[in-house]
């Protein structure tokens, strides 16, 4: 701890008397703490550092880009050494992407890297976010991250949108024509606001401009802000861990941050970089040369966005055709219900959930110890039924290139996929459920009676036993540490009379919710089993449990014949 | 007594979900190896009533000839590739393990895997249904040119080849890990000379399974390079020298869906008898005999072809009966001089006895060339495999089902509907395939849609139908039975039948590893019997120094739910 350097010690090495000038200016020693800060090690908390990799990989390589891009819809004559496209018309946008991609070198690579690195970005998120829903990293005190992860999340969606559309090519002019509808289908003020975003009638002369801004300085901007929120939190209120023996909710047991971490994660980037500049060099994406500048009269067959946005493309092929002419205005719902209202309510639900399970628990406890998906089956299936309904969506977002591929009827596909957009996602909410309850039910089993590890042994007289390895203690203590069912459950009491429906439907939330949980093993569970009492598992344990002991009963009674 | 040191605690596999679908037991794959070849039996049966409804009457289009080709081709391929076969499998799965005194089947994740990909595999199929072109059609031996991209277009048939590969793949794997567990894993005592009669007939199925199956997967590749490009293939490469890949391993498949039903029958006839199987050295020899020769007479599937030496496929066919015979005279020499007692298995034995005989003996005109020639196609040959396949197997199977289904859900079919279900499908199965003979003879076609009703097929179509309708009743009966018995909470007990094998020494349903006490000692090829006879001389000699030999055996066909025998040995 050399916190302070006496004037008069006698001249060092070069290194110390810099560190110690360091230090007198900026007070580098006070970091100490900071480099032996600890880190849980888990490889599904590299998740989110996957996505804030890609974002450096996009900045860095989007600076580069915006070196040679052109932001303007004026038209040009194309003139470069794409032979195919030689004498065509375009924006100057258009032109500069292709020149871009054929002319400056590396700019193709450079491109890809942007490109696959905005599509890793998003899924990364994505999966960061479902890995902070399954384990309930969102509890308290972590709801505000919570709500900063979502407001990314979105931004990463729009900024993502906002980069495809820049080269006002065919293919992202149709997405834009897409947008202007949503636009106009929001009632009273969509006409105004789409004059509002572009100037005019789509698609105007200045929008492109706009979108470039947008795309390179307002939204980055927000996100550059709110990841170093996002950050800061976390390392302020310190990372979450998952249970373990000496993991406790009062402490942080991890690797640090020098030199374990840091290694670890400087690692990652690099792999982060490599992956996504092999798939830049190997695997072609956006090729726009093949699909030619924009023209708001033409629009192709098998058009898609990028993967996040498949899901609002699905919505708006699965709803049927639905208007309503109210004093002469008409109300476009076929538009404005799935991509307009659809997403709001989306991500409104997700903004919300950690309050409104709060509000359902009633757990207003400090949260640092992770869930295992298992132990909380009814968030586990809410999050399954969310993940099957945006799967089937972004799944018909495609439907005219699966009825092609495996030469489907498009009307019936779409109406399998109607069905299934509200069939299957509460069909997997209640198969989750239960498979948690099992695998709940199978660790009471394993905690109790030990693990069938499938070893099978013969004994003298002929006859097989499978012994039952004991868990170790870190395993029982991974199995039961969790928080058994809510703490709080609501009474009359707790709320006024006034809110008897509000508290009506949070009791019968509360009741079911944990008419839907295993009971996890007490103490004294634990000491009967292991002391052997006769005949407890006959009655605790399970049905094939107690088939083996009526058998042996059986036997017994022979015996005693 | 060592009653408490060798409690099973709760071993047993955790029920549900979870517990059922990730199950490496071997019991939990065989059921539902079973129970599923079982629900696409079904479904297969409502598409063969719905050929049969179109064919009632001459000139009817209650389907298109279109989907009649679909019809036909899934009821055939489903039929044979994923019920009939893995029933065979799934049967093999869940006993002999049991019978031959083993905790568990060899490979049990391998075993798990090949009944996935068998599910896998069906479910792929039966989605050609939804394609546009619908499923395939072009029958389930999908001979070229016919399957060709030219003639059989669409994804229908491309799914096809997929689920075929899939679930044969599937049976593969099955098979692979059922003549392990027979050939190495065996309990104390129990020597190949004392394996029960169904595990030598899951070998022979095994042996057959592993050399024939994959020459179905290199036909199958053919098809797929051959839809692809068919000038790969010199054109009698692509025609003729796909129907022998096909054969060689469609002979054997038959008897892949055949021996372990007469294994099952075997073993239904010995217990029902009260008496050890009657020749029990020369049916294992003939089995493996029958297996080995079954390699040898693929080519008269193809007689017609000219491209055949067709005396020799003659010959092997005929040397077919030496083995087969062997058997039968062993199950008829069991039958005579024992104390019969007519439960539902024994019923369906007896009928199979006499269906596959039918079956069998229109083999033999049929592997005759000239017949052939004239029979070739048409519902002579629909009524000869559907007398051995479902006349015979499927009887087979229902004495086996009949007779395994208390040892496997702990609770016994009920008797009554048994003899319904029996009854009726003796009935219906002769008046289906019996009037098709004529059909064939008199010349009609097999896989057309109609007929004209001054062809003469009228009536004889009409009984079929008839017959068929007949059938879809005891098929009713039957889930009906299973529904309730399931339901019912009468339990079996260990040993329901006083049966022979090992498999009846442990509880109904087993524990997770097979057997709870010692297993008892194999003396034999039908150590239960043994025993309690041995145990009844014991207690004759005991009681009154005279010698009664049927002191303990039950013959009035009660049921003793008696505890494991090697219980009664150690007391």
């Amino acid at each position: 701890m050399a916190k302070r350097v006496k004037a008069e010690s006698p001249p060092r090495s070069t290194a110390a008397r810099l560190a110690d000038a360091a230090d007198q200016r900026l007070g580098i020693a006070k970091a100490k703490s900071l480099i032996r800060k600890a880190f849980p090690d888990h490889w599904s908390f590299l998740l989110g550092e996957m996505a804030l990799y890609s974002f450096v990989i996009l900045v860095i390589t989007g600076i580069w880009l915006t070196m040679f891009f052109r932001p303007s819809e004026s038209e040009t004559v194309y003139h470069g050494s794409y032979a195919a496209l030689d004498g065509l018309r375009m924006s100057e946008a258009y032109e500069s992407t292709l020149n871009i991609s054929f002319d400056i070198r590396g700019g193709l690579l450079i491109r890809q890297i942007h490109h696959w690195a905005a599509l890793l970005f998003v899924a990364s998120i994505c999966i960061h976010m479902l890995r902070i829903f399954f384990t309930g990293a969102f509890r308290k005190p972590r709801e505000i991250n919570w709500l900063i992860g979502v407001t990314l999340f979105i931004l990463a969606i729009a900024e993502g949108f906002a980069g495809y559309s820049l080269p006002d090519d065919l293919l992202s002019g149709t997405g834009l024509r897409t947008f202007e509808g949503i636009v106009l289908s929001i009632p009273i003020v969509g006409t105004y606001l789409s004059f509002f975003i572009f100037g005019g009638q789509f698609p105007g002369t200045i929008f492109i401009t706009r979108l470039f801004t947008a795309h390179i300085l307002l939204i980055p901007g927000l996100l550059i802000g709110l990841i170093s929120v996002h950050l800061l939190l976390i390392f302020y209120q310190k990372h979450t861990q998952y249970p373990a023996p000496g993991h406790r909710n009062m402490n942080v047991v991890g690797r640090p941050m020098i030199p374990t971490y840091a290694a670890k994660s400087a690692g990652l980037f690099a792999m982060t970089f490599g992956l996504l500049s092999f798939f830049a060099a190997f695997v072609q994406i956006n090729p726009i040369w093949l699909y030619g500048p924009y023209d708001p009269s033409q629009a192709t067959y098998g058009s898609q966005p990028d993967w996040y946005l498949g899901f609002l493309e699905g919505s708006l092929r699965l709803m049927p055709n639905w208007t309503t002419n109210f004093l002469g205005h008409t109300i476009v719902w076929n538009v404005f219900l799935p991509a307009a209202f659809m997403p709001l309510v989306l991500f409104l639900l997700l903004y919300l959930y950690p309050f409104l399970e709060q509000w359902v628990t009633g757990n207003r406890k400090e949260q640092h110890l992770l869930d295992r998906p298992r132990d909380q089956p009814t968030r586990t299936a809410i999050g399954a039924a969310g993940i099957t309904f945006y799967v089937v969506l972004t799944f018909a977002g495609a439907d005219d290139i699966h009825t092609m591929i495996f030469r489907l009827s498009i009307i019936h596909l779409v109406w399998a996929l109607r069905i299934a957009v509200w069939g299957l996602p509460i069909l997997v909410f209640f198969i989750t459920r239960r498979v948690c309850l099992e695998l709940q039910r199978s660790d009471w089993r394993d905690v109790l009676f030990g693990q069938d590890v499938g070893v099978v042994e013969q004994l003298p007289d002929g006859s097989y036993r499978a012994p039952l390895a004991q868990l170790d203690a870190g395993e029982r203590y991974k199995v039961t540490s969790h928080d058994d069912g809510p703490v709080n459950p609501p009474t009359p009491s707790d709320l006024k009379p006034r809110h008897w429906v509000l508290w009506t439907v949070r009791r019968s939330l509360v009741v079911w919710d944990r008419n839907h949980r295993v009971r996890k093993p007490t103490p004294m569970e634990y000491n009967v089993a292991h002391r052997g009492l006769w005949g407890y598992q006959r009655r605790h344990g399970s049905k094939a449990g107690r088939a083996a002991g009526s058998a042996d009963d059986e036997r017994r009674e022979e015996l005693q014949k | 007594m060592s009653v408490v040191e060798t409690r099973p605690g709760p071993t047993a596999a955790h029920g549900g979900l979870t517990g059922w679908l990730s199950s490496t037991d071997h019991k939990r794959i065989g059921l539902l190896t079973v129970g599923t070849a079982l629900v696409i039996f079904f479904l297969m049966g409502l598409l063969a009533l719905t050929m049969r409804s179109q064919l009632a009457q001459p000139d009817q289009s209650i389907v298109s000839s279109s989907l009649y080709d679909q019809l036909f081709t899934i009821h055939g391929s489903g039929m044979i590739y994923l019920a009939i076969t893995p029933f065979a499998l799934g049967f093999g799965v869940y006993l002999v393990p049991l019978q031959v005194g083993a905790p568990t089947i060899a490979a049990p994740r391998l075993t798990a895997f090949g009944y996935w990909l068998y599910v896998v595999g069906a479910v792929v199929m039966f989605s050609g249904f939804g394609a546009a072109g619908g499923a395939a059609s072009d029958g389930w031996s999908a001979y070229v040119p016919l399957s060709s991209s030219e003639f059989t277009p669409g994804v229908g048939m491309d799914v096809w080849i997929v689920g075929v590969y899939m679930s044969t793949v599937g049976m593969m794997a099955q098979g692979g890990t059922v003549l392990w567990t027979a050939l190495a894993k065996r309990g104390q005592g129990m020597t190949l000379r004392r394996m029960p009669v169904f595990t030598w007939s899951m070998v022979a199925t095994c042996l057959m399974v592993l050399t024939a199956f994959p020459d179905l997967l290199l036909a199958l590749s053919e098809i797929v390079v051959g839809r692809i490009d068919p000038s790969v293939f010199h054109s009698n490469t692509w025609v003729i020298g796909y129907q022998h890949l096909f054969w060689f391993y469609g002979h054997p498949v038959v008897y892949v869906m055949f021996f372990p039903f007469v294994g099952a029958v075997a073993e239904v006839v010995a217990t029902f008898s009260r008496r050890r199987l009657f020749g029990y050295e020369g049916v294992v020899l003939s089995l493996l005999l029958f297996a080995a020769l079954s390699m040898s007479v693929w080519g008269h599937h193809m007689f017609t072809t000219g491209q055949i030496v067709n005396d020799y496929y003659s010959l092997t066919s005929f040397l077919l009966i030496v083995p087969a015979g062997l058997e039968y005279f062993a199950i008829i020499g069991t039958l005579i001089g024992g104390r019969l007692v007519f439960k539902t298995p024994l019923l369906f034995a007896l009928a199979f006895l006499v269906q596959f005989l039918i079956g069998g003996l229109t083999g033999i005109m049929v592997g005759t060339p000239v017949i052939d020639y004239q029979v070739h196609d048409s519902y002579f040959l629909i009524a000869h495999f559907h007398y051995t396949l479902f006349g015979g197997s499927v009887a087979g199977l229902f004495a086996g089902f009949y007779y395994w289904f208390p040892k496997a859900i702990g609770v016994r079919l009920g008797e009554r509907l048994g003899f319904w279900h029996w009854l009726l499908y003796v009935v219906g199965t002769n008046a289906t395939f019996l009037p098709m003979f004529w059909l064939g003879y008199e010349g009609m076609p097999r896989r057309v849609s109609t007929y004209r009703a001054s062809d003469g097929f009228t009536t004889a179509n009409l009984i079929s139908s008839i017959g068929a309708g007949i059938l879809a009743i005891a098929m009713w009966l039957f889930l009906m039975n299973v529904i309730f018995s399931l339901r019912a909470k009468k339990r079996a007990g260990s040993d329901p039948w006083q049966g022979q094998t090992l498999e009846w020494a442990t509880s109904s349903p087993p524990p997770r590893y097979n057997f709870a006490g010692p297993v008892p000692p194999v003396t034999g090829y039908a150590p239960l019997f043994d025993a309690r006879h041995q145990a009844a001389w014991d207690g004759a000699v005991h009681n009154d120094g005279a010698v009664h030999d049927d002191g303990a055996v039950q013959d009035d066909g009660a049921v003793h739910a008696t505890g494991s025998v090697g219980s009664e040995a150690e007391a």
